[in-house]
Parts: structure tokens; C-alpha cells; sequence
């Protein structure tokens, strides 16, 4: 507290969120008082400062389109690689599935378990009847909001848990 | 193949960023996380030069973070979470590196977590007046005042990459502020 003026109201005046009779006070304080002037000049000028020294360094670091390409495609490399691991994995796909629909149906039962995956995979599937590794991550996502909203967000939270686990585990 | 924006402002680069995330998050490909990862580069390989890894380095975690990105982005569902959750996993990346290296150096003592985030070194932070800036703080605010003005967070994002409340992330860059201003008065002490 400072002349009547606590931190948190000179946070919410240089955030901008002071109320109007809040700021009106502070202003006009500022105004008259020429320690609180002083240090209200000062923390503008080093919110610039910092700003435009932050910028300077970004530029400096952020590389160039010819690094960021190259990047891209070192990691386009390793998915590819990987994706080829995972057909030589502890499991197949439909395994993996299998895996799941026995964790969930103590819990759910086997007739909604049958529902919800029935959903999820309809939703999942980019091309072919087939569920592959590639929809793995999207089919995961929609059993797991499928079975939060029938059994629970705790269920839902476990079958995220455990297909991600599953999709891991299968390249390990 | 869609790039960056040329010579772009902040809010376009936002944008483009935003615009690869929706799509990726929407439509997992190789292309979207092709594109993805393009948008995503200049802002991954910063974070890391920032805190001191050289050039190599720096590529080698940012490959890591966008290997978790691609198999664990599938749990988020809205684009507003993408940008924190992204910088918890670079912190935590950056972590487990500076954890792996230091059991190399069995004589360097643990400190607390943000205290092992190193000073700025690298050549390119060597005449930057930011570092010499940050230089002068506790570890905390220069980690907070990086993600706030070099990473451009809002006040939310980095109290959720931090696990703080928005009010101490807001109090700890005001009081970062005024202590660089009594140490360096007008910035050009």
C-alpha cells in the first residue's frame, strides 16, 4: 500500500481492468503525486522496453523457413518409421480394441460397451471399414466422451488413458 | 504447402498458428500435422534457444515435443487449450533433458525445479539486452517475464503452464518490473 493505492489496484490499472471510479482516483492521484507519476511512467516504459527487446530476441532465435522445413520433415520421417513399427508391435489394432472392450465391460456391461464402441468407431474411421493405427487417436477420443457420457467422466478418463497406453505400448 | 506469412505481425502468425491447430486437431494427417508443425517451429525452436540450448539442441527437443504433440493431442478438444498444454509439454521436455544431463554430474546440486532453468547463454542471447535484463532476476520471474514477452502468453495461459493462480503470475511481473526498474532505472543503466 502506497498513498492509498494497494498493488492490486495498480495491477487492474496497467491491465486495464480497474473500475471506472477506480481509475479516475488513480489517475487523478497520479496526476498530483510525483512519486506515483514517476513510477507509473516508468513501469509504460519498461512493459515497451520489454516488449520490443523480447521481439528482437524472438527474431533472432525463431530460425528460418528453410530450418522449420527441414524440421518438419525429420518428424514426418519418424512418424512414417514408426507407423511401420507398429505393424510389427506387441498387438494389432483390433487386439488393442479387444484389450479395451474387456477392461470396460466389468464396469459398463457388455451390451453398452458394445453400443458405444459401435459409435465411436462409425465416427472414427477416415477411409475403408477397417479400423487402422492411423484412426487409433480419433477412435479413442470419441469411446472415451461415449463412455464418459454413459458411465462416467471417471470411465471416460480411463479408456483415454488406457487406448493411449495401448497405442504406445504396441510400438514399445 | 501452405508457409508462414511473410514478414507477418504478431496476429497474423497467431492466426496461422490457430488455423494449423484447428485443423490438425480436427483432421489428424500427415499433412495437417505437416502444416502443424511448419506453424509451429519458430515458436518451439524460441522457447528452447531462449533458455540456453544451442542451436541442435534446440531441434532435437522441439522433435520431441511434437512427437508428444502427435500422439497425445488427440486428448484435447478445444483449440484454446492447445497453447498452454503445448508449453507444459516444452517445459517438461526441457526439464527431463536438464534432469538427464545433470545425473551425468553427480556434483551439481538439485535446486528447486524452476531454479534448474539456466540463465540465458547461447551466442545469439549474448549482446541481447532482454538477457542481461532477465540476468538480474530470481529464476521464477525470468522464467514468468520470458513466457510473458518472448513467448507472448497471456496472464492465464502462464499461470495454468505454471500451476499458479492469475493474480500471482500478474503480482510476480509487477514486482519483476520494479525491480528492473531500480536496477536499471530508464532500461539504459
Amino acid at each position: 500500500m502506497r498513498h492509498g493505492i494497494d498493488e492490486q489496484s495498480w495491477l487492474a490499472w496497467l491491465d486495464g481492468t480497474l473500475d471506472a471510479q477506480a481509475r479516475s482516483a488513480l489517475e487523478a492521484h497520479l496526476g498530483i503525486c510525483a512519486d506515483c507519476g514517476w513510477q507509473s511512467r516508468q513501469l509504460e516504459r519498461w512493459r515497451e522496453l520489454l516488449e520490443t527487446e523480447a521481439g528482437r530476441l524472438r527474431a533472432a532465435l525463431c530460425g528460418g523457413e528453410e530450418e522449420w522445413e527441414r524440421m518438419a520433415w525429420r518428424s514426418l520421417h519418424r512418424l512414417r518409421e514408426a507407423a511401420a513399427r507398429q505393424g510389427l508391435g506387441r498387438w494389432t489394432v483390433l487386439e488393442a480394441l479387444s484389450i479395451l472392450r474387456l477392461l470396460m465391460e466389468p464396469i459398463c456391461g457388455q451390451g453398452t460397451v458394445r453400443a458405444v464402441v459401435e459409435r465411436a468407431l462409425e465416427r472414427s474411421r477416415a477411409a475403408g471399414p477397417a479400423l487402422t493405427w492411423g484412426d487409433w487417436g480419433r477412435f479413442v477420443g470419441h469411446l472415451s466422451d461415449a463412455a464418459a457420457s454413459v458411465c462416467g467422466s471417471a470411465v471416460g478418463r480411463l479408456v483415454a488413458l488406457a487406448g493411449l497406453c495401448l497405442a504406445e505400448e504396441a510400438v514399445a | 504447402m501452405p508457409s508462414q506469412p511473410a514478414a507477418a505481425g504478431h496476429d497474423a502468425l497467431a492466426l496461422f498458428e490457430d488455423e494449423a491447430v484447428d485443423r490438425f486437431l480436427r483432421e489428424p494427417s500427415e499433412e495437417s500435422y505437416g502444416q502443424l508443425f511448419r506453424a509451429l517451429a519458430p515458436r518451439l525452436l524460441c522457447y528452447f534457444r531462449t533458455r540456453g540450448c544451442p542451436t541442435e539442441l534446440a531441434e532435437d527437443l522441439a522433435q520431441e515435443v511434437m512427437w508428444t504433440v502427435y500422439q497425445r493431442s488427440w486428448m484435447l478438444r478445444r483449440l484454446e487449450r492447445f497453447r498452454p498444454w503445448l508449453y507444459k509439454v516444452m517445459r517438461n521436455v526441457l526439464l527431463q533433458h536438464l534432469r538427464r544431463s545433470r545425473r551425468d554430474v553427480a556434483t551439481v546440486a538439485l535446486g528447486k525445479e524452476t531454479a534448474e532453468l539456466p540463465a540465458p547463454v547461447a551466442d545469439p542471447l549474448a549482446g541481447s539486452q532482454f538477457s542481461e535484463w532477465m540476468a538480474s532476476l530470481a529464476p521464477d520471474e525470468r522464467e514468468i517475464l520470458t513466457l510473458r514477452y518472448v513467448d507472448e502468453l497471456e496472464y492465464h495461459e502462464i499461470a495454468e503452464v505454471l500451476g499458479l493462480p492469475t493474480g500471482t503470475v500478474q503480482w510476480k511481473i509487477f514486482n519483476a518490473k520494479k525491480k528492473l526498474i531500480k536496477r536499471f532505472g530508464n532500461g539504459r543503466g
